[in-house]
């Protein structure tokens, strides 16, 4: 095969990584508790910050802080479960999509006002790192990346079907009704859920800040292409979004260089209402 | 969100009508009265917004659609308008309209696929349709100049809609708005505003009600689409600036479900109450805390829109309604009587069969050959087959997930049958959809869990079946108060169908599905959840139906009830049928002991 | 009853007036309305161009003001054009202010710049390049920096007269690749790099556009790894312009000569992030660090003053952004202003008119004449240019035109390869 066309599989992988690990997390809370969260973009933004001002002021390398950040995150997502979600549960879909765009725009802003408009990135020994293989290039931040949004993605199936919290969330995803029948208790489940979900978009952005930068409205480039995946794979599927993630990327790539790079994105868009419209559970989601 | 249906031919002199043309003449004046051009702009601005508003609100909040990329129109219109005017020096005011049509176009192509998916999927759907668009006017330079964008040079005058002060603006936005206003209006009340409603509430119990969903729902798109592309016309001359990312943005969308959700999701006047407070609130927020500190206007808007989806969910329309009533009756003339109609006498005319006149074949009634289904590996129903004879009660009973359920669904067009027919007087309906034309056959049901329309009156939920056989709102509401008599709910016509009792929302539900004239009447498990003397009430009502000539198919396994009312029974038993006959020789089927109550049962 | 109503009605008129009632402002200052994208995707070098201006503000304040009166803002928050424009009806309407300065991004300073012309009042522009700005015929506006087409030819033109020559090839058969991002900067400088390298008869090999919010620039890498241009011009904003240096540097993307076009190449950022690897790119800019030759009586002065305030002020060095900012403003405090001796449009306009400033007499190296209102270009400084620059031991130095150069210009880039080793082959 053409080596351009290689390279381009591999950018397109390597992205489609980068995209998998951030929606990882959306697909958990979209999957198990049916909202679409807007503000998970403005998550991903605090993560990255926190990445960032844990290498800035104390030198502890972003993949390392991931042992602060797991934790932190998951301790904010259920803290905002509580004080935001959960008390619009029951609210029509309309109401909870807009709960979540109030909390989009207060993270945003607040981000503004505390840490202003500047751009921040992360410069470490392997921040620009390239592997050369077969006359083929790899970035190793980016593989660093892929590898742990398989890593996270297999860590959480085994969570999910081996531990009773897991099989728990997997009930209330697939029927609430019963699964409260069967003792479960919802409302921490939720709150679980949710805190799983922060936890790996904490992940991601402790990945993507060596790769990528941090400036407070950097969340809503993201956060598209995020439900975007999570769509494509199957919006209750972890598996999927890895594989949904993949695809997005690799198309991307190949859109990028035959046909526009001005027309990429709006290409995965079109795929995206395809699905939507012929196959709306995704590749690997269950109705 | 109630409806509140009106009687029109009420008193002038009453404030209910005087007070909103206050209100609209108040809003005349409004556009002359600020000596410049910020108030003015202003000013323009809400009456716009509020256009928009109600033109999302439409959809989103009468059909229940929630689309997030109403944006595309806006575009589509200022771009279409715009493009003729600076090329073929087409008058804005016809490059408007093909502007809409443009857009309707657009809608067609995109409403008529989406409509299917949930609410989350749809609104996400739609988000990217603004994104797809916004990229391709980008794009495509040669077209729309790219990001660049495009310039209006200033001309004004009036046939190209441009001016040099506000106020003739805001008069044409004012009268936009009033149009959009009169058609919402004009539509709540009306039969189309009852399907849109139900359709929002549950769509399933809609179309057994008759309502054509897609129809409905892609005819609300429709009116909003033109609306808001319109709209886009406007900005277009009134900013005389157009560019890919202002016109083209998820900002906008959010913008209008928001001035929708504020001001009250689905009433006729809340998104203008949502555009009057929300537009000038934005304007002064930015001035008096953008200057201090950046975002700090954002955080506010941001916390006030979280606590307003929270805390006021009906919006500032549900705040009016608590005092606009008792504020109303202060005023001059408040006092009067409003509905004449309440003196008028309820003539008990007992709900008639059927209308329709036509002779149709006298064998059989209703036919049910071989019909199979299987769900995977799971065989539902197996090649079962039975007659129902005209006028008589045919109970359906058998063990938990006999299948009972699931022949229901397969008559009535909820699922697919995978074999055999169902004949409905000589006319074959297997597996007809959408299931509203089941409806239009005069075959009615209701559900096993009752999908009563929770939002509206007990009146207005019986009015959208009265609705399947009328057009006129007055005619529905006069069937709708019949029934509600015949079945008893008469003290419960103004009361909200969530506040009712279970056995009330089973009679309700009777009811409805009464007031669309079925031949054929499909009762799914309407005695289960009641009590001994409810279910008392209950069969009298439904003798008192199949009194007035309904056939009734019937599932049920409260066994007083089946065997009180049944002429005849069939029995189902792992989706076959294993019984048929009378009460009384079904009771003393071996068969029928054994698979309810097992072997060791058996005399 | 009928009492009630009224007193609603009155409470409602109260809460109106007291929300549409002003703080009355001191009298003796110069109110100038300040519209830049202060929040927002744009805010970081809103703020940047604004804060540039604050210290010609402080400068003239600390002496007594012009004409013994202080100078002071009314802020304004543009973060589209209709809320530019918007708050630009504020600032008239509201705040009676006669002159407005901003804008820093294109599309803002284009919409507002509609609504003071209506309205007579004084826009300076700054910091806004779009060609078209100027393009209007406007009576009222007036731009102090160059245009988005200067910035673009500038860049064709050295390629086609300094590097064609060095590297020894046929201008015409260098093969030239564009890439700019889609909204109004990217695309008027894109365009004008293209046209202008059309009409001089170079190979251009690759125009590409792409989205500003992108968040993968792989795409155009590998285009321009596959058509190899010689010469690649770039405009970009900052995260797209750090983007692809870095999927360059991943994927090994080589040219010889790189140049970017202003905003993201030319921030200290650039050099922040990127260390030694941001050496040798090429940037188009108005011009700073030129040769202090350049500069007439005090210019220079000026100009070093005006960088340790604002390191003091702000923790940096101000870079071109902020220059214009101060540029721009100062020629407002010190020259037009106390020449029209009030905010009156006319008198401003009259004195902006009149403004004649030979080169070497701003900061920017410069001078200063407005094109009166019957030429095309109405109210541009037509004496405005950009300079090319380069980075080079991670500082921006002017290195062409030869009358403002402070060093050469080095070329070719070195390959990533050679950059790993530290290895430069510069042709002499």
């Amino acid at each position: 095969m053409d080596i351009t066309v290689l390279q381009l599989i591999i950018n397109g992988l390597l992205l489609g990584g980068m995209y998998a690990l951030i929606s990882i997390g959306l697909t958990l809370i979209f999957g198990v508790l049916e909202i679409i969260n807007f503000a998970h973009g403005e998550f991903l933004m605090l993560a990255m910050y926190a990445a960032f001002w844990l290498f800035q002021l104390y030198g502890i390398d972003p993949y390392l802080s991931m042992v602060i950040i797991l934790p932190l995150f998951f301790l904010i997502g259920v803290l905002v479960q509580r004080v935001t979600i959960q008390p619009i549960i029951n609210a029509p879909p309309l109401n909870q999509i807009f709960m979540t765009v109030g909390l989009s725009m207060v993270l945003q802003n607040v981000a503004l006002f505390v840490w202003t408009a500047d751009y921040r990135t992360v410069k470490t020994t392997y921040s620009g790192l390239t592997l050369k293989t077969a006359g083929l290039l790899i970035s190793f931040p980016r593989l660093v990346a892929f590898l742990l949004a398989m890593g996270l993605i297999a860590a959480l199936l085994i969570f999910l079907k081996k531990t009773y919290t897991g099989k728990a969330i997997r009930a209330l995803a697939q029927e609430r009704k019963a699964a409260m029948l069967m003792g479960i208790n919802v409302y921490r489940t939720y709150q679980i859920a949710f805190g799983i979900g922060s936890a790996c978009v904490g992940a991601a952005g402790a990945m993507l800040i060596p790769v990528y930068f941090v400036f407070p409205s950097v969340g809503s480039l993201f956060v598209l292409i995020a439900f975007v995946v999570v769509i494509l794979g199957g919006y209750n599927s972890l598996t999927g979004s890895l594989v949904g993630g993949l695809i997005i990327g690799v198309v991307e790539a190949f859109s990028g260089f035959f046909i526009s790079p001005h027309l990429k994105e709006a290409i995965y868009f079109v795929i995206f209402i395809l699905i939507l419209l012929f196959k709306p559970t995704g590749l690997f989601g269950r109705a | 969100m109630r409806l509140i249906s009106r009687n029109i031919s009420g008193n002038v002199l009453h404030p209910k009508i005087y007070f909103p043309f206050f209100l609209v003449v108040l809003m005349a004046i409004l556009p002359l009265v600020p000596q410049n051009p910020f108030y003015g702009d202003i000013i323009v601005s809400s009456f716009f917004y509020g256009t928009m508003a109600l033109a999302w609100n439409l959809v989103g909040g009468f059909a229940g659609q929630i689309s997030l990329g109403h944006t595309a129109f806006f575009g589509i219109g200022a771009y279409t308008s715009t493009l003729l005017y600076l090329h073929y020096a087409l008058s804005p005011w016809v490059g408007m309209l093909a502007g809409a049509g443009l857009s309707v176009l657009v809608a067609i192509g995109i409403g008529i696929p989406c409509f299917r998916l949930k609410s989350h999927f749809f609104a996400l759907a739609t988000i990217a349709i603004g994104e797809v668009l916004r990229f391709l006017a980008s794009y495509w330079r040669g077209l729309t100049q790219g990001g660049v964008g495009l310039l209006i040079p200033f001309k004004p005058g009036i046939e190209n809609l441009m001016f040099k002060s506000k106020t003739p603006y805001a008069y044409i936005a004012l009268a936009l708005m009033l149009v959009m206003l009169l058609i919402c209006y004009v539509i709540r009340n009306s039969r189309f505003g009852f399907h849109l409603i139900s359709l929002r509430e549950d769509q399933d119990a809609a179309e057994s009600l008759g309502v054509k969903s897609s129809r409905s729902k892609l005819t609300a798109l429709i009116i909003s689409v033109i609306f808001t592309s319109i709209s886009g016309t406007f900005y277009a001359q009134y900013i005389l600036f157009i560019d890919p990312f202002t016109l083209f943005s998820l900002g906008i969308s959010i913008e209008l479900a928001l001035f929708a959700i504020i001001g009250g999701l689905g009433t006729v006047t809340g998104p203008i109450l949502g555009a009057f407070l929300l537009t000038p609130l934005d304007v002064f927020l930015r001035a008096w805390l953008g200057g201090v500190s950046a975002g700090l206007n954002f955080i506010i808007y941001g916390l006030v829109l979280m606590v307003a989806v929270k805390y006021f969910p009906l919006g500032i329309s549900g705040w009016v309604r608590t005092w606009y009533g008792p504020f109303l009756q202060k005023l001059p003339g408040g006092q009067r009587a409003w509905k004449t109609e309440e003196a008028m006498a309820l003539s008990l005319v007992p709900a008639r069969a059927s209308d329709s006149g036509k002779e149709r074949e006298k064998s059989p009634f209703f036919a049910v050959k071989s019909l199979n289904k299987r769900f995977g590996g799971l065989v539902a129903v197996r090649d079962v087959s039975f007659q129902i004879q005209k006028g008589e009660i045919l109970g359906l009973i058998g063990p938990n997930g006999a299948g009972k359920t699931t022949i229901f669904n397969l008559v009535t067009g909820f699922i697919p049958p995978d074999s055999g027919q169902v004949v409905f007087q000589g006319e074959t309906i297997t597996g007809l959809k959408p299931p509203h034309q089941i409806c239009l056959k005069h075959i009615g049901r209701t559900f096993q869990l009752v999908k009563p329309f929770k939002d509206m009156t007990a009146l207005e939920n019986v009015m959208v079946g009265a609705f399947a056989r009328v057009q006129n709102a007055q005619e529905a509401r006069k069937r709708a108060l019949e029934i509600l008599a015949f079945i008893g709910l008469t003290k419960h016509r103004d009361s909200l169908a969530s506040s009712l009792t279970i056995a009330d929302r089973k009679r309700l539900e009777l009811g409805r599905a009464l007031a669309t004239q079925p031949d054929l009447f499909l009762l799914d498990e309407v005695v289960a959840g009641l009590n001994p003397k409810e279910t008392e009430e209950i069969i009298s009502t439904i003798k008192k139906i199949s009194g007035q000539g309904v056939t009734i198919f019937m599932i049920a396994h409260v066994m007083k009830a089946v065997m009180a009312l049944s002429d005849r029974i069939i029995v189902l038993h792992h989706g076959e049928k294993i019984a048929e006959g009378t009460p009384l020789e079904i009771s003393r089927d071996k068969r029928v002991v054994e698979a309810y109550l097992g072997e060791d049962y058996l005399a | 009853m009928k009492k009630r109503t009224i007193g609603f009605l009155v409470a409602a008129l109260l809460a109106l007036g007291l929300l549409v009632s002003t703080p009355g402002m001191a009298a003796e200052t110069w109110r100038i309305g300040a519209l830049f994208p202060f929040t927002g995707s744009l805010a970081l070098l809103g703020n940047e161009s604004f804060n540039g201006a604050v210290i010609a503000q402080d400068m003239v304040n600390e002496k007594g003001g012009i004409q013994g009166k202080k100078v002071e803002w009314e802020k304004a928050d543009g973060v589209d054009p209709k809320k530019a424009m918007t708050e630009c009806e504020r600032l008239i309407a509201l705040e009676k202010i006669k002159l407005v300065f901003g804008t820093y991004s294109s599309s803002l300073s284009y919409a507002a710049s509609e609504v003071t012309e209506r309205n007579k009042v004084i826009y300076w522009e700054q910091g806004a390049i779009a060609d078209n700005i100027t393009a209007r015929g406007f009576k009222y506006l007036f731009r102090t920096i160059p245009r988005a087409g200067d910035f673009g030819n500038l860049a064709v033109n050295f390629a086609n007269e300094v590097v064609a020559p060095k590297l020894k090839m046929d201008a015409k058969k260098m093969k030239v690749g564009i890439m700019f991002e889609d909204s109004l900067y990217g695309t008027t400088v894109g365009n004008s790099a293209a046209k202008k390298a059309k009409e001089l008869g170079m190979d251009v090999v690759a125009t590409e556009s792409y989205s500003h919010k992108t968040v993968d620039l792989s795409s155009v890498v590998m285009i321009f790894k596959a058509k190899n241009p010689d010469v690649v011009i770039a405009t970009s904003y900052m995260e797209d312009a750090i983007l692809f240096w870095r999927q360059a540097k991943e994927m090994d993307l080589n040219v010889k000569v790189f140049i970017g076009t202003g905003a993201g190449h030319g921030m200290p950022e650039w050099a922040r992030i990127f260390g030694n690897e941001a050496n040798y790119i090429f940037n188009i800019d108005p011009p700073i660090g030129i040769n202090p030759k350049v500069f007439k009586g005090n210019t220079l002065a000026v100009l070093n003053d005006f960088r340790e305030r604002f390191n003091k002020k702000f923790g940096h060095y101000p870079a071109t952004h902020a220059t214009a900012g101060f540029m721009a403003a100062h020629l407002l405090f010190e020259v037009v202003l106390p020449k029209a001796g009030s905010l009156d449009p006319e008198a401003v306009r009259k004195a902006a008119l009149e403004v004649d400033i030979p080169e070497g007499g701003t900061v920017f190296g410069f001078g200063v004449k407005f094109a009166p209102p019957d030429n095309p270009a109405a109210g541009q400084n037509l004496r405005g240019i950009p300079v090319l620059m380069q980075w080079q031991e991670q500082k921006l130095w002017v290195v062409y035109p030869a009358s403002f150069a402070v060093r050469e210009p080095l070329l070719p880039l070195p390959t990533w390869e050679e950059r790993a080793k530290g290895v430069t082959k510069f042709i002499k």
